[in-house]
């Protein structure tokens, strides 16, 4: 378990470095789905088979599938690359890459990482199966946000059909 | 888990690889045979008897071939997309029960025929359907060729609507069965097979697994007259016959997925036959069903393809996963 773990956690770091070391920008976003992949893997490993799947389909499957069409359309000759960066990105860089330290920093000396256990464990969970332990929750503790959330999406669907809608006319 | 675990896993995978790679290899064949006798035609009969040694041939003819590629590509991805094809075609297989519960003993020890009988059952092979559409994606843009690349476009915009639809249609099931492990879904069916009363259900299944697989009347992606041959116009010798490779095994494993969401897996009427050749036989007569469309629509319009997918089956699948959640509150009296 931990040596798995420790694979998985040299991938994401591997090819989270890719996703802002590349100079082409479709190897850019290829890294950030196999940084996907490898987080997907680490839900598996904590027992999460359902987030797992909903990872993969999701983020992996239909977000990063748009963002590799949209850089394949925007410019389909392959040798176009990012430039240098400048000293304006660098300064950025540094000062978002230093408030992002602390965080970490602050994590870990207050031992925030290690969370409590709640009463799913993976003997409970496993008994009732995952999918339907993920979805009782969702359903009756969290309906509430659930539902907020829907409405949010359904107001970004009206406004994309509304702006596709305006191009033709 | 221990090392028995996985050394059992390892050999059941080795025998599920083998088996669908012979699958695709006589598929290839079956397809031209079945088509040919529907064109008034003999087919191939040279290599073998009955032409069985066909696919030997053509394996043995496509390895030699040499590999020409195109100056433009993008090396790494131009080699790294026919493996994510074929990867992920292979991967998918891993959750089909083949047979019940029988007597199938390794090790001292009973086993399952199935490589990994998952808690999330159909939704593992929609995870992975959902990364093999950047093999083909992947393809078309690193080949540096237009054709290519609108090939591969249309290619994954399809594949991407029509997987709505496909999962969609399969809920009324999960809704029936009350579990998305495919062992407890044959199971349910013991006595009733699925498509009985989920029927519509079934047909919005078979519809959005032929436009899955690119398959014709939905072969857009390789429409020859348009496209030379869609994303794999500039793959040739055996990274070409990779992609053909993960569209044949593709269209097995949809065809096993709805012999076992829909015609009872493994159970077969008066106990005649053993599960496994019960089994192979619906999978069979779904793959008939594959070729004879082929030989027999004509290719529909793009515009038109997108239109059924969106308009018609996804809409209808959500009206069909409706009725059924709402029959089965009814029939439990909750309601």
């Amino acid at each position: 378990m931990v040596v798995g773990f420790a694979i998985v956690a040299a991938w994401e770091l591997v090819t989270a470095a890719g996703v802002i070391g590349f100079r082409r920008p479709i190897y850019n976003a290829l890294a950030l789905v196999g940084n996907m992949l490898g987080l997907a893997v680490l839900f598996l490993m904590l027992n999460a088979q359902f987030l797992f799947a909903a990872q993969v389909i999701v983020y992996a499957g239909a977000v990063m599938v748009l963002f590799v069409f949209i850089i394949a359309l925007m410019n389909p000759e392959s040798d176009v690359t990012l430039g240098p960066a400048r000293g304006s990105e660098w300064m950025y860089g540094i000062v978002f890459g230093l408030i992002f330290a602390a965080l970490l920093g602050v994590l870990l000396v207050n031992q925030g990482l290690t969370g409590r256990s709640g009463p799913f464990t993976p003997e409970v969970i496993n008994a009732v199966g995952n999918v339907q332990s993920v979805g009782t929750a969702l359903y009756t503790t969290f309906l509430f946000p659930v539902e907020v959330t829907s409405v949010l999406l359904l107001i970004a669907a009206v406004g994309a059909v509304y702006l596709a809608m305006r191009r033709i006319r | 888990m221990s090392l028995e675990v996985v050394v059992v896993t390892l050999i059941k995978a080795a025998i599920v690889i083998g088996g669908l790679l012979t699958g695709f290899a006589y598929l290839t064949l079956f397809e031209r045979k079945v088509q040919a006798r529907l064109q008034q035609r003999p087919g191939p009969n040279r290599v073998g008897p009955w032409g069985l040694l066909q696919p030997a041939a053509d394996g043995l003819k496509l390895f030699f071939k040499s590999s020409s590629t195109p100056s433009g590509r993008d090396r790494f991805l131009y080699l790294l997309a026919p493996l994510i094809s074929v990867c992920a075609a292979l991967a998918s297989f891993a959750i089909i029960p083949v047979s019940g519960p029988g007597p199938l003993r390794l090790f001292g020890h009973s086993i399952g025929w199935y490589v990994m009988n998952v808690n999330i059952g159909v939704l593992w092979y929609l995870a992975v359907t959902s990364v093999g559409v950047f093999g083909i994606f992947l393809a078309g843009y690193a080949s540096n060729s237009k054709y290519s690349l609108l090939g591969a476009l249309r290619s994954s915009a399809q594949m991407i609507s029509y997987e709505m639809a496909l999962g969609l249609s399969l809920v009324p099931v999960f809704i029936l069965a009350g579990s998305l492990k495919l062992v407890d879904i044959v199971n349910a069916q013991h006595t009733w097979w699925f498509i009985i009363p989920l029927f519509p259900a079934f047909f919005l299944y078979l519809i959005a697994g032929i436009a899955e697989t690119n398959r014709a009347p939905f072969d857009l992606p390789e429409a020859e007259t348009e496209l030379v041959a869609g994303y794999h116009t500039e793959y040739s010798g055996m990274r070409f016959a990779l992609f053909f490779m993960a569209e044949y095994i593709n269209m097995i494993i949809v065809s096993s997925i709805a012999t076992v969401v829909f015609l009872g897996g493994w159970w077969g009427p008066f106990g005649i036959l053993p599960g496994p050749w019960w089994f192979l036989l619906k999978v069979i007569a779904l793959l008939y069903v594959y070729v004879w469309l082929r030989a027999t629509l004509p290719r529909m319009r793009y515009d038109r393809l997108m239109a059924l997918g969106w308009k018609s089956l996804f809409p209808l699948s959500l009206a069909m996963m409706m009725t059924t959640a709402i029959v089965v509150v009814a029939a439990e009296g909750t309601l």
